[in-house]
């Protein structure tokens, strides 16, 4: 991650954007340079956006935010092409709080051989087929600090990886090497006076590197996918090596994972679920997950042409669960507190439900969205209400509210302060 | 005896089966089966764009890439959409295996969160991506989905065709594609259709569609494609136009092409 000025960023846009409602040019009509740009598969977009609160825990408020984030996709022919995806971005124009950076998100290059493709570099690797819960997703990381009405689908960031698909049919056989760890960016802001450091190992050790494979079938009547990740946790747990320092480390997990989607009648039913055995199978080590068997089922359906339900469950069952708040040490319980809350295993059993209400108007032009979590054990939640609509093909405003409530010693009571009602206007090109 | 019975019999038959029109055309039933298959191409490749305009004269516009391969039965194909045009869905791929006694199996692949989703099976009756078609239309139903008559015989814009009323074989055939009836002009020359009225489940006036340029783009097949069909709704005022450009028939097409491998592909 780099710091930039953003302003010729800007004018790559201006000029890159077509006219209002009006489609791309056509390749004779097209500059050179724009014709190159598009064989090169040159696309993106450029968003101004607003927010009433960060997502860093920092009790700032009020930020203008302005982000470009251009692609290409170049083809070499048929053995292979590739994707670069980069995101420039300043999340607060005004009071200049927060940095400004540029991140490759992406970098990468496919090649075909046969029934086989490799993918090397810097690559996303999602995942799971459950709704944004997805027990076995821990292969790459996501930003949690982002703003963006969309942050949903774009906090993800790439990890440099070496993966290799062999393909048989409607079967696929997935083999990942995860050379360099690379970790969430979490929303926690230190109090004055206490030091918080994250340990990112990144030294490109042996013990660093993370290795998965999956076998996945697509096609018939159901899809389905069982997988295993052996290899560092994203999520990092504090440990405390003072009364005002404490260190993120990242552990060692075995993710054993399954899921499916199929199709019953008029509703989806899709199932995921994981086994995550942790460096303290016993549950004795405060600063350590427990291991903890994680899984989520759901449906959608479509009530009418343009109302559209989902409905997911979701448990979590803590192996060796104890009591964190019997801690005697003071600074070693708080850290226990706050991990056990931050990984959700606040208790020995946690369960709950998400639901996304998505409703479209005026040929699919207006969109409303009411999405939330609901953790049943401590009854705190996550609402979004929001709305998109397309003022024309290139431009669209979105507007909503992040609502995050529950008592303090909750998952999203925790991130209370992150309640922000915000606002975009985006322009792809 | 007995062989001039049967004679008269078949005579009936035969006499039942002819349009009102005139005893030496073909059925109403046979004219709309030639209708469903004279699109039905082996293999086919092209690009489309198609424009929404409302009843205000906006316009949006929706840029594909589309590969067709017709599956052994001849009537069900296994079909790709990349969407190349606007920039928010461009390199979202959906594939769709049809099966025309059951529910469609659909996938979409989504670029920005990189994973392939499958979907459940449209309602016949609801909008194809916003525009004036629905799914019903667009995947044409086999023919004994409706039942036929033979209105009159009658030139349009200086072609001859028949006009052919259909209804929906049952209540529940009519509640799932949303029509009472359709009308259609079919051309003599090719069986394609020319234009088609459709009523809603009510009988109230919903939607006329035309298509006025076809070409042959598999002669040796008798193989027939609508290079523009445009489409109004006559109760929202909104349309839809949808061209179609660079047709390749020829283009062998692999069944291993319709994959999530091909569909994971954003270009």
């Amino acid at each position: 991650m780099i710091r930039l000025p953003i302003t010729g960023a800007l004018l790559v846009i201006n000029l890159a954007l077509p006219a209002q409602g009006i489609p791309a040019e056509t390749a004779e009509e097209m500059p050179a340079w724009r014709g190159w740009l598009k064989e090169q598969g040159f696309s993106g977009h450029v968003r101004f956006d607003y927010y009433s609160a960060s997502k860093r825990l920092d009790n700032n408020h009020s930020l203008p935010g302005l982000t470009f984030q251009p692609k290409l996709l170049p083809k070499f022919g048929s053995w292979g092409d590739a994707k670069m995806e980069w995101r420039f971005t300043d999340q607060d124009l005004g009071d200049r709080r927060e940095i400004k950076w540029a991140r490759l998100l992406e970098g990468y290059a496919n090649f075909y051989f046969g029934p086989i493709d490799v993918r090397i570099g810097k690559q996303n690797i999602p995942w799971g087929r459950a709704d944004a819960l997805n027990p076995t997703d821990n292969l790459t990381p996501k930003d949690f600090t982002l703003l963006s009405a969309k942050d949903e689908e774009e906090r993800r960031i790439g990890t440099a990886a070496l993966k290799a698909t062999y393909y048989r049919g409607t079967y696929t056989l997935s083999l990942i090497w995860l050379p360099i760890f690379n970790p969430i960016t979490i929303p926690l802001g230190p109090p004055p006076g206490f030091q918080l450091t994250e340990d990112k190992r990144s030294q490109g050790k042996w013990s660093d590197q993370g290795f998965a494979i999956k076998l996945d079938q697509t096609g018939g009547e159901i899809d389905w996918s069982v997988s295993y990740y052996y290899g560092l946790d994203v999520f990092p747990v504090g440990r405390p090596l003072s009364a005002n320092h404490t260190v993120l480390v990242h552990n060692r997990l075995h993710v054993f994972g399954a899921d499916f989607a199929r199709t019953l009648g008029r509703f989806g039913v899709r199932g995921e679920a994981a086994y995550i055995h942790t460096q303290d199978p016993k549950g004795t080590d405060p600063v350590i997950k427990n291991p903890y068997v994680y899984y989520v089922l759901g449906v959608d359906h479509d009530l009418t042409e343009d109302l559209n339900i989902n409905l997911q469950a979701y448990q979590r069952l803590i192996v060796n669960w104890h009591d964190q708040f019997e801690i005697k040490d003071q600074v070693l319980r708080d850290a226990a507190v706050l991990n056990v809350t931050f990984n959700q295993q606040l208790d020995r059993v946690q369960e709950g439900l998400t639901g996304r209400i998505k409703a479209t108007w005026w040929n699919k032009t207006l969109e409303g969205e009411l999405l939330g979590v609901w953790n049943a054990n401590r009854s705190d939640f996550f609402v979004r209400p929001s709305l998109a609509y397309a003022f024309t093909d290139v431009w669209k405003g979105f507007i909503g509210w992040d609502i995050f409530n529950g008592r303090r010693q909750s998952f999203y009571g925790f991130f209370q302060p992150m309640t922000a009602f915000f606002m975009e206007i985006r322009a792809t090109f | 005896m007995r062989r001039m019975r049967a004679l008269l019999a078949g005579m009936l038959v035969a006499g039942l089966w002819a349009s009102p029109a005139t005893a030496a055309e073909p059925s109403p039933r046979d004219i709309m089966e030639k209708n469903f298959y004279v699109t039905k191409i082996k293999h086919l490749v092209n690009d489309s764009t198609m424009t929404l305009i409302n009843d205000k004269g906006q316009q949006r516009v929706r840029k594909t890439h589309s590969v067709n391969l017709l599956q052994p039965n001849g009537i069900d194909s296994k079909i790709m959409i990349r969407f190349l045009f606007p920039g928010d869905v461009e390199g979202t791929g959906y594939l769709q295996v049809q099966h025309y006694d059951g529910d469609d199996d659909m996938w979409i692949y989504l670029p920005a969160l990189k994973k392939v989703r499958r979907l459940v099976a449209n309602n016949k009756k609801d909008s194809f991506v916003g525009s004036d078609f629905s799914y019903g239309d667009v995947l044409q139903p086999v023919v004994d989905t409706y039942k036929h008559a033979i209105l009159k015989s009658e030139p349009l814009d200086g072609e001859a065709c028949w006009v052919i009323e259909s209804v929906p074989a049952s209540e529940q055939i009519k509640k799932d594609y949303g029509y009472a009836k359709k009308t259609s002009w079919i051309r003599k020359s090719n069986f394609m259709e020319k234009k088609v009225e459709y009523l809603d489940t009510g009988g109230r006036p919903l939607k006329t569609m035309v298509a006025p340029e076809v070409v042959e783009v598999d002669p040796a097949n008798h193989k027939w494609w609508a290079m523009r069909r445009e489409v109004k709704n006559h109760q929202t005022g909104h349309s839809t136009l949808l061209v179609f450009e660079g047709l390749d028939t020829k283009q062998p097409v692999r069944e291993d092409f319709f994959t999530t491998r091909y569909l994971e592909r954003e270009k």
